[in-house]
């Protein structure tokens, strides 16, 4: 009996100064978000509430459905651009395919380190009317007011910003699955080599299904990680031109802070928690076999 | 390395397109940021006129007027003691819960992983005021303790998570049979678990590090102090929208990345032998 | 409630103050001494939009040296934030009801977080007559719902002038547009040398409306429109407002503005125009002195300021849209020797000495100098005499709440100007949306 409650007391202290830094900084927020998202308030004076008014806005407010097909979009290019483009750079450097592999894999891994702002600040001077990429069209075309009018399309806009999330977060994917190709013996591939099996067969077949937990956990860090676009989105295009690159957060930030509207910006970040908890679920549902627990 | 095996190399067909594909990625890294390092050498004026053209006379003014201006010796130096001090807190503190997630019989466990795994989800933005709030009442705004707990606090999640897959994995026997022998957990967790996740705890290191030296939002909303400021907070005072000093800009900007660049080459090695053999195995 | 009470002690006390300064103003070396001798040292913490990096920002240490010289006893701890980030960290800190002695207030909806919580300190009780007949007396207009006065705005924010190169103008044998047909006209010839007729950035969605849309609607519409339309008695469906829009949107059709204008930052439109690479650059009156210290100085010279060009239907012709400029404002809760220190500090910046500085830096202040005593550029003089000579028409986010300017209008223009939506749809959304939420409705 004794001896029960002191393993429960070490257990409680192994778990708890975790747990309650972790409660007391995040809980509370989220709570008080929650009732939050049921008032209407500007930040100061008297709070009314207003019931479910603030969900009910959402379904009829145009920046919100760009805002979510942005982030349905980046989800996408992090779990189906980022993951695949990842795996397929790691076995190829795995497979030692070019030489001066390691000096191609730290060049690949460099962005990840630099912070969004400054990423956002390098490839604003590439894109923009001024910038380097245009001047280059501009002087191979020979057409003077050449500039890139993708970033004035409505459907496309959020591309160049998703091209630039599949360059700034590719590369730890990459490291992950090429140190797990590591623990995969060489062996496995020299049979399947014997056995005549081409090398597309040997990367989508025996590879790739061997992988493919790693893929997931990769999937979870890639969809809680795609709403790291913040940073990137909001220094580089602030969600413009006209909201066409808005994604939920950017939208949840500017309703809050510049809009001075609380309740709506508080239902919009309780909507973001419910989104990423919603794609992690499909995920998890999409691979079953693996255990996560 | 004993690569002489049996193993073919790859098609000619594959190999011309991870030529194509590594060299692609590698320009457009290298190219923005060689760009951004000889324009730095550059005065604003040359920056503006001639955007593409490599500086006439380099020279390291701009980085001398960006360190005094921005007060980037405090901030470099903050910016450690906020990435250190949060880094190592959150590595013990998540093998500890891990440990205790993982190794005790107890029927709480299942609410604690789960309410940790809820903590994957929440974004800083969604909670950046009521938290801001919640520092004013307990006076931890313009602390650097009031930067740190936040910091550990959305690391803890991804680490416990981590941790526990790695945790997992090493054998009940090891415990059972400590526990026979009469040792105390505390001296198992240090003297045997710890030891244990060298490996796994490199990785978290490594993870931890980079999302703390480039975190912006938290300094720079819970400081007031110039003395308590970070390094990507005093860099945006060079990027204002208004502000055309190019040149000081960029200085700026290769001064926060280059720390960044030396960790990766001190560490990188180490990286790959601990997302290897740890974290993210079955 | 609780403000009225402490109110009559605040102007109780305020007034002393204002007396004591009237004295020590009637004396001017002896107060200095007096000050000086004051003993006990007083700091003041300051939170300001300020851009260090910013070429305009050269006055600021000067202004600030001088006036350590003068009262050594007042030391002053600044934080600097520049742009959108001021905002977003003054309300967390507003939020907190924890703000500094001195901060960057506007005069208007951009200042509502502080203005509105009473956190303010209303200065009428310092502000003399005698002090105030120094300034341009459009300052003096009310502030806040009872009359008060805020801030002493250093200089006023002329949102649209039109800068001139005569220079590139010769070499394309083009005279300065009195309407904007002429202006279209020249078009052809400015593109086919290779050169940007009008540099204009517009990326921060802010531009359009306010260095632009707004001084439309000023002469289409006029302030009495205006001011009828926040009231609800006119709509912004009416014509001055869907035509103003129209006007926006012919400039981006008639390829006067840059391709692209929607893609470029301010710095990088007027950047092109100190590189030579546009004929004019419609930006807002404080851009001169970045103009100057960014230009050669004969590139400079051959700058002229000039209005925008007449569109068709005015009703109060050559006008532009103005606000008053931002400055610092005093925390409602400082008292004593602190509100003492800091009066002193903001009649020493924003006064006589401050505004010298100021002037001598390329920037016109408020406070009215004999400009004679100083050597005044051409261009800058240019300035003077154009916006002495221009009416004011109100700036749209001065008047008009964050949420319809920042989340409708402004990208709203953005999407009219590059062809995904009409003017009179745009002018339809906004107006439902002032109809339903704007506070100015709601009175």
């Amino acid at each position: 009996m004794r001896n029960l409650r002191s393993k429960k007391l070490s257990y409680l202290s192994f778990i708890l100064p975790a747990f309650l830094i972790y409660v007391g900084i995040m809980v509370f927020p989220v709570v008080f978000s929650l009732a939050l998202s049921f008032t209407k308030w500007k930040g100061f004076g008297p709070m009314e509430f207003v019931g479910l008014d603030n969900y009910v806005r959402m379904f009829s407010d145009p920046v919100f459905y760009i805002g979510l097909r942005n982030n349905i979009l980046i989800v996408l290019v992090s779990v189906f651009g980022q993951i695949p483009l990842g795996l397929l750079l790691a076995y190829m450097l795995h497979r030692k395919m070019v030489r001066g592999a390691k000096k191609f894999e730290v060049l690949i891994f460099l962005p990840i380190t630099i912070s969004s702002v400054i990423v956002a600040q390098l490839w604003n001077r590439v894109f923009s009317p001024i910038g380097i990429l245009p001047s280059i069209v501009r002087s191979l075309t020979g057409n003077s007011e050449y500039i890139m009018t993708i970033f004035e399309s409505k459907a496309y806009a959020i591309v160049p910003i998703m091209f630039v999330l599949l360059w700034q977060h590719t590369s730890l994917y990459m490291v992950i699955f090429l140190a797990n190709l590591q623990r995969i013996p060489d062996s496995i591939i020299e049979a399947a080599q014997m056995e005549g099996a081409s090398e597309g067969t040997i990367f989508l077949k025996i590879i790739a299904p061997m992988l493919a937990p790693v893929a997931f956990i990769n999937s979870i860090l890639a969809i809680s990680g795609s709403f790291k676009s913040f940073d990137l989105i909001y220094s580089m295009t602030g969600g413009g031109p006209a909201h066409y690159t808005e994604v939920m957060a950017v939208y949840m930030y500017d309703t809050t802070f510049v809009y001075q509207n609380y309740g709506y910006g508080s239902a919009l970040s309780i909507i973001i928690i419910l989104f990423i908890v919603a794609a992690i679920m499909l995920t998890r549902a999409a691979t079953k076999k693996f255990n996560f627990d | 390395m004993n690569d002489r095996s049996l193993l073919r190399r790859a098609p000619l067909s594959w190999r011309a397109s991870a030529y194509v594909i590594m060299i692609a990625f590698a320009v457009l890294t290298i190219f923005p940021l060689v760009w951004l390092g000889y324009s730095s050498l550059k005065p604003n004026a040359e920056i503006v006129k001639y955007p593409l053209a490599l500086p006439k006379a380099p020279s390291f003014s701009n980085y001398a007027e960006a360190w005094k201006k921005g007060g980037l010796d405090v901030a470099l130096l903050n910016s450690f003691l906020y990435t250190a001090v949060a880094t190592v807190s959150t590595l013990f503190l998540a093998l500890a819960a891990a440990f205790g997630l993982t190794k005790f019989p107890f029927a709480s466990k299942k609410f604690f992983t789960g309410a940790f795994a809820l903590g994957l989800m929440i974004t800083v933005h969604a909670v950046i005021i009521p938290l801001f709030l919640l520092e004013v009442r307990i006076g931890l705004v313009n602390t650097r303790l009031g930067v740190i707990l936040p910091y550990i606090a959305f690391d803890l999640p991804i680490s416990v998570m981590i941790a526990i897959s790695f945790i997992k994995g090493i054998p009940d026997a090891i415990l059972e049979s400590a526990e026979i022998d009469g040792a105390k957990y505390r001296q198992v967790f240090w003297l045997m678990i710890v030891p244990l996740c060298t490996p796994v705890a490199t990785t978290m290191l490594i993870l931890s590090f980079l999302r703390h030296w480039n975190e912006f939002l938290f300094v720079f909303i819970f400081t007031t102090k110039t003395a308590l400021k970070s390094l990507p907070v005093a860099i945006t005072q060079f990027a204002g929208r208004q502000n055309i000093e190019y040149g000081l800009q960029y200085a700026s900007l290769v001064i926060g990345i280059l720390p960044m660049i030396v960790f990766y080459f001190i560490f990188h090695s180490q990286l790959r032998k601990g997302f290897g053999e740890g974290a993210l195995k079955e | 409630m609780k403000r009225n009470r402490t109110l009559p002690g605040i102007a109780l006390l305020a007034s002393v103050v204002a007396a004591a300064l009237l004295v020590s103003a009637c004396q001017p070396s002896k107060g200095k001494d007096a000050a000086a001798k004051a003993g006990e040292a007083v700091t003041l913490t300051v939170y300001m939009q300020h851009d260090q990096a910013n070429p305009q920002s050269a006055y600021w240490p000067v202004t600030l040296e001088a006036f350590a010289k003068k009262y050594p006893n007042i030391k002053l701890e600044f934080e600097y934030v520049s742009g959108e980030a001021f905002h977003q960290k003054f309300q967390a800190m507003a939020a907190s009801g924890d703000i500094p002695d001195l901060f960057t207030t506007y005069a208007g909806a951009r200042s509502g977080y502080i203005l509105d919580r009473g956190m303010v300190k209303d200065l009428r009780p310092f502000l003399t007559d005698d002090f105030k007949k120094d300034f341009n007396q459009a300052i003096w207009q009310p502030q806040g719902p009872n009359g008060e006065i805020y801030i002493v705005s250093p200089n006023m924010a002329v949102c649209t002038v039109v800068y001139v190169n005569t220079k590139l103008q010769k070499q394309l044998g083009l005279e300065t547009p009195k309407t904007l047909e002429e202006m279209i006209a020249q078009v052809p010839k400015i593109r086919a040398a290779g050169l940007t007729p009008l540099a204009f950035g517009n990326k921060a969605q802010w531009q359009a409306q306010s260095l632009l849309l707004s001084m439309l609607v000023d002469r289409l519409g006029g302030t009495a429109w205006f001011d009828k339309a926040m009231t609800g008695e006119n709509k912004f469906t009416d014509k001055p407002f869907v035509d103003a829009i129209a006007v926006v949107k012919s400039l981006v059709d008639t390829k006067l503005f840059p391709a692209g204008v929607n893609q470029l930052e301010g710095p990088q439109a007027w950047g092109e125009f100190v590189q030579g690479k546009a004929v004019y650059l419609l930006d807002a009156g404080w851009r001169v002195s970045a103009l100057k210290n960014a230009a050669t100085p004969e590139d400079y010279a051959a700058y002229a300021a000039v209005a925008f060009p007449a569109v068709p239907g005015e009703k109060n012709p050559g006008s532009s849209a103005a606000t008053l400029g931002e400055a610092l404002a005093m925390n409602a809760k400082l008292e004593g020797a602190k509100a003492d220190a800091a009066w002193k500090f903001l009649s020493f910046i924003y006064g006589a000495e401050g505004s010298a500085i100021l002037m001598d830096h390329g920037t016109v202040p408020t406070y009215k100098l004999d400009y004679s005593k100083f050597a005044v550029d051409s261009l800058s003089a240019q300035y003077i005499a154009l916006i002495n000579s221009q009416t004011m028409g109100y700036v749209i986010d001065a008047k008009m709440d964050s949420e319809g300017v920042n989340n409708l209008l402004n990208p709203g223009i953005q999407a009219v100007m590059m062809g995904a939506k009409t003017p009179a749809a745009l002018a339809a959304e906004y107006e439902g949306w002032v109809a339903a939420n704007d506070s100015h409705r709601k009175k």
